[in-house]
């Protein structure tokens, strides 16, 4: 099921109201707007959400604003009032366990700001950074992709410390990225600039997670924007300083290439776990597909302490009917959206099942191009993807694979653009993930890392119903749950937000009162 | 020999006592007579409107009409008692101060007791004044309950409510106002700041009244009060329970684990975790308490007992009593108000409360039967919404506003899975199977919570 962004669907969901005839009185005189509301996370977990309106106008160029933060029982908590520029567009938030932290955006002047706001509702930090138009550009197609519900982009909380930042840049002729790190407990912060030491044109950056003094990122770097080779690195950056404590790639380290998804802590020592998806030695991830999953043991330098491969061909097949290049049947072939690792130590990959099937309408599109005279360029792939199931993968704590279940769910297709189809399939997954084609929503793990719920969406057609739902995956207590809440309901509109574990966040909007309806539920 | 006749002689007995149970049979209302009341306050509303006169009409009108409906609305959830034993005691208490007071009876005040848990009475103001159960099983006697009756005879003889309402209606509808706010209309910048200004200047004159009007309520209340055979001392004892009214008393956090496990279905520490909450839970009860006090219309009980002990003082009573009417009367209320709180709570489909009061009135009578069916009913409810996913449309979400007992439990239900309702409900449930096998309700209750148990 294709999904709305979340930007789009709440922009449009302003708030307006009417002058009645008569006489008149404060609320039917007094205007206010919602921009948007979203969720505000400590660690991937909810912690409450904010709702952020415009609240009054100043003048020209100003408004006041209004930051309703409500607790994740949706207890209001705080309002925030400040007066800004009128272009400014709230993209994010976290909370690190002393303060707020919210980055704001404003298109007009190319701005970045993040603010922090403690307790008392007092500003207790900001800080703006200026963009490049090249930069701004990027940004905005970073925020305005169909985004992953409920996972921040771009700002991350450290617990109790800080929180950090990261956003891509276009310096020169370097497409790159850069990270800040802002201190809670004292008045510094930092900044590291990728691009000054930057070889290849086109670097991009995911924040993989923190260990006590490291923040890890995994790096791609290529030589073109799409026909060159990628290569993944491992960045480790000096939490205390911004110095960068290590650079190491990703392809040499092992006997594979290795492209770490997630990080994990392990409690006692200062290593760290990477997991992610390997390829051979000699393979090229723009070609061909993944041999399994790894995950590697990394100490405070970067240095590769210990690995473990598990092969589609040899360990999944004992649990999924695999090839050797990692299709599953029925399935296709499998893209990681999340890795956990819960406190008993063992491991959950979440992935979700695409094949790539032949576009019917871009045939035709192409055949009556040639008939009309035309070069048969029709702008879109002759084939495109094809989203199947969940997967869920489990691991024990020395990281062998000891299950793994399908979750079947009604499939959707996306069409591939043009020169797409000489991708390798994880590359196509990409481009189906930053068209929003997968229905996977989010994964939360509880803080005690005891319980986490996996949400996905799907469009169901069957006899008994056909509309959207909520699906989830939860695990608690040893065991795996699932869960399905259908959306379909009396309001104009529903939509699941994420929620606290265990829980979702059921949004109604009734468009002929102009109400908006926001509960909790738990999962089941 | 004779040992084991007097044990063989005992078996028997245990047995038939172990099946006995105090039950609660809920008291049957009589429609008719309630019907007849609501057509009066309908009639009541009609001639108020009528008699409106002035350029504001229109809005004063509105306002009636909502307290009508909102009225309307409480008889048709079934909120208000009208049963024999209930009015003619009601009658009883109230025609005493009507007697006593004649300068009231112009008013025609009817009297109601709803059946709602909150601490509270009101008067609406047209002539109706409601005293909630949650309420009168709070006080101690019957003096106290005739101060509270008092005072919102006091709010109606002086017109508070009404005064508020054309006071609210001519700020807002002023000359003055309305051309602020025309001009506001029409205002670009800064349209919200004025606006928060004149409804702030509004508010607060709006709260001083309240505050002022509450004042006179006791003064007027006490008068009223010493006219009669009551002991006037209690108004002060009334007030003292009203300040602390809105705290609960049942220990959640330390009878759950011990009443909600069962042999196949021990309770698990971790159902009683708290979250955490923005900035710790310390926080949240930071921001509850400046709310609350921010907020709060009716004065501090403990100034208002200060301001009426000295006309207390002076008061000689003579010939008065703490239950002049009818004590057993009032403890038996007392004691069927217990139960029709948590029936109330149950039909309205407030679970989590009717959970608590239920669970809280089983610490009190854990022989009665009454208190073990509510659980496991709840239990049962709770289990068939959460399966649909609407267990908030039943279940309160915690909170830092809330009395910290309750929240205890609120966060139980959070904690709990689906699994966990089944579970608990029907291991809770049945430990008494052999007790009250033969209880229909019982019997009823325990079959739907084996159905779900077993669907695990």
């Amino acid at each position: 099921m294709k999904k709305i962004s979340f930007f789009t669907l709440l922009f449009s969901l302003l708030c307006t109201i009417c002058v009645a005839q008569g006489k008149l009185n404060i609320e039917n005189v007094r205007s206010a707007s919602l921009r948007n509301t979203g969720t505000i996370q400590e660690n991937h977990e909810i912690k409450g959400y904010y709702a952020f309106y415009q609240s009054d106008k100043i003048d020209k160029r100003t408004n006041e604003y209004t930051l309703q933060i409500t607790d994740e029982n949706l207890n209001k908590i705080k309002d925030i009032k400040f007066q800004d520029d009128k272009n400014v567009r709230l993209l994010e938030s976290a909370y690190n366990g002393n303060s707020i932290m919210f980055l704001f955006y404003n298109s007009k002047e190319k701005t970045l700001e993040y603010r922090s706001y403690g307790f008392d509702g007092k500003q207790k930090m900001t800080y703006t950074k200026e963009l490049g138009n090249r930069s701004k550009a990027l940004l905005e197609m970073t925020y305005n992709m169909t985004r992953e519900e409920g996972e921040n982009k771009g700002l991350f909380d450290i617990e109790n410390k800080g929180y950090v930042t990261i956003y891509p840049v276009k310096d020169g002729k370097y497409y790159s990225y850069e990270v800040n790190y802002f201190f809670t407990d004292r008045k510094k912060q930092w900044t590291y600039e990728a691009a000054e030491e930057q070889d290849d044109k086109f670097n991009s950056a995911v924040y993989l997670g923190a260990t006590d003094s490291l923040l890890l990122f995994e790096v791609i770097k290529q030589k073109t924007m799409l026909g060159g080779n990628p290569h993944s690195w491992l960045v480790g950056l000096n939490m205390y300083t911004g110095r960068k404590s290590f650079e190491v790639n990703t392809e040499t380290q092992g006997d594979y290439k290795f492209y770490p998804e997630n990080i994990s802590t392990i409690a006692g020592s200062n290593n760290f776990l990477l997991m992610g998806t390997y390829y051979d030695a000699d393979g090229k991830i723009m070609k061909d597909q993944s041999l399994g999953l790894g995950m590697w043991t990394m100490d405070t330098k970067g240095k590769l302490i210990a690995k473990k491969y598990n092969s589609w061909e040899k360990d999944f097949s004992k649990y999924l009917n695999t090839t050797q290049r990692g299709r599953v049947a029925d399935v296709g072939y499998l893209f990681f959206h999340k890795i956990v690792q819960t406190d008993d130590g063992n491991f959950f990959a979440v992935g979700e099942g695409y094949k790539k099937v032949v576009n019917a309408a871009s045939s035709v599109l192409k055949g009556l191009s040639i008939l009309a005279g035309g070069s048969g360029r029709s702008g879109s792939a002759a084939f495109k993807i094809k989203v199947t199931d969940m997967v869920t993968l489990q691991f024990n704590p020395a990281f062998e694979v000891t299950g793994a279940k399908i979750y079947d769910k009604f499939s959707n297709s996306i069409a591939m653009p043009e020169g797409a189809g000489y991708l390798s399939p994880h590359m196509m997954a990409i481009i189906v993930k930053a068209y929003g084609g997968f229905d996977y929503d989010y994964t939360k793990l509880s803080k005690e890392k005891n319980a986490f719920t996996v949400g996905y969406s799907d469009y169901e057609k069957t006899d008994e119903y056909k509309g959207g739902t909520f699906n989830s995956i939860s695990y608690n207590d040893g065991k795996i749950t699932t869960d399905k809440i259908n959306l379909k309901s009396k309001a104009s509109r529903v939509k699941v937000f994420p929620a606290k574990t265990g829980s979702v966040m059921i949004m109604e909007y009734y468009k002929k009162d102009k109400k908006l309806d926001f509960r909790m539920e738990k999962l089941n | 020999m004779r040992l084991l006749l007097l044990l063989i002689l005992a078996l028997p007995c245990c047995s038939l006592f172990a099946q006995q149970s105090v039950s609660y049979t809920p008291l049957l209302n009589d429609s008719v007579q309630l019907s007849r009341i609501f057509q009066s306050i309908n009639s009541g509303y009609l001639a108020d409107s009528a008699a409106i006169k002035g350029d504001n009409k229109k809005y004063i009108v509105e306002i009636y009409r909502s307290r009508r409906d909102d009225l309307r609305k409480m008889f048709t959830d079934n909120s208000f008692f009208y049963t024999g034993k209930i009015n003619t005691y009601l009658a009883a208490l109230t025609g005493r101060i009507t007697a006593a007071n004649p300068v009231l009876n112009k008013l025609n005040p009817r009297f109601l007791i709803s059946k709602d848990f909150i601490p509270n009475a009101f008067s609406t103001g047209e002539g109706t004044i409601v005293m909630n159960i949650g309420l009168f099983t709070k006080l101690k006697n019957e003096s106290q309950v005739i101060f509270a009756l008092c005072h919102e005879l006091a709010h109606l003889y002086l017109d508070h409510s009404n005064q508020s309402i054309r006071q609210h209606i001519s700020s807002v509808y002023s000359d003055d106002v309305q051309e602020k706010l025309k001009a506001l209309n029409k205002q670009k910048y800064e349209k919200n700041k004025e606006l928060d200004l004149i409804e702030k200047k509004l508010a607060f004159s709006g709260r001083r009244h309240s505050r002022l009007h509450e004042t006179e309520a006791d003064s007027l209340g006490l008068i009223l009060m010493k006219n009669t055979v009551f002991n006037v001392k209690e108004s002060l004892a009334c007030l003292a329970i009203l300040d602390s009214i809105d705290t609960d008393s049942y220990p959640t956090e330390k009878e759950l684990p011990s009443v909600l496990t069962g042999a196949g279905y021990p309770f698990r520490a971790k159902w009683l975790k708290k979250e955490s909450g923005f900035f710790g839970v310390s926080a949240g009860e930071e921001i509850k308490n400046k709310d609350t006090d921010s907020l709060k219309t009716h004065p501090d009980c403990k100034l208002r007992i200060r301001l009426l002990e000295p006309a207390v003082g002076k008061i000689i009573m003579i010939n008065t009593a703490l239950n002049p009417v009818d004590p057993l009367s009032f403890n038996e209320l007392q004691n069927n108000f217990r139960f029709e709180e948590i029936q109330y709570c149950y039909d309205s489909r407030k679970i989590s409360r009717c959970l608590f009061l239920a669970l809280d009135l089983y610490k009190k009578e854990p022989g009665n039967i009454y208190p073990v069916v509510m659980i496991g009913k709840c239990f049962n409810r709770m289990y068939e919404n959460q399966k649909l996913h609407n267990l908030s449309d039943i279940v309160a979400l915690p909170s830092p506003y809330r009395d910290k007992n309750y929240n205890t439990l609120l966060e139980f239900i959070q904690n709990i899975s689906l699994r966990d309702m089944a579970g608990i409900g029907y291991q809770f449930l049945q430990q008494f199977a052999g007790k009250y096998a033969s209880d229909a309700a019982f019997a009823e209750t325990l079959t739907t919570a084996t159905t779900h148990f077993n669907a695990h």
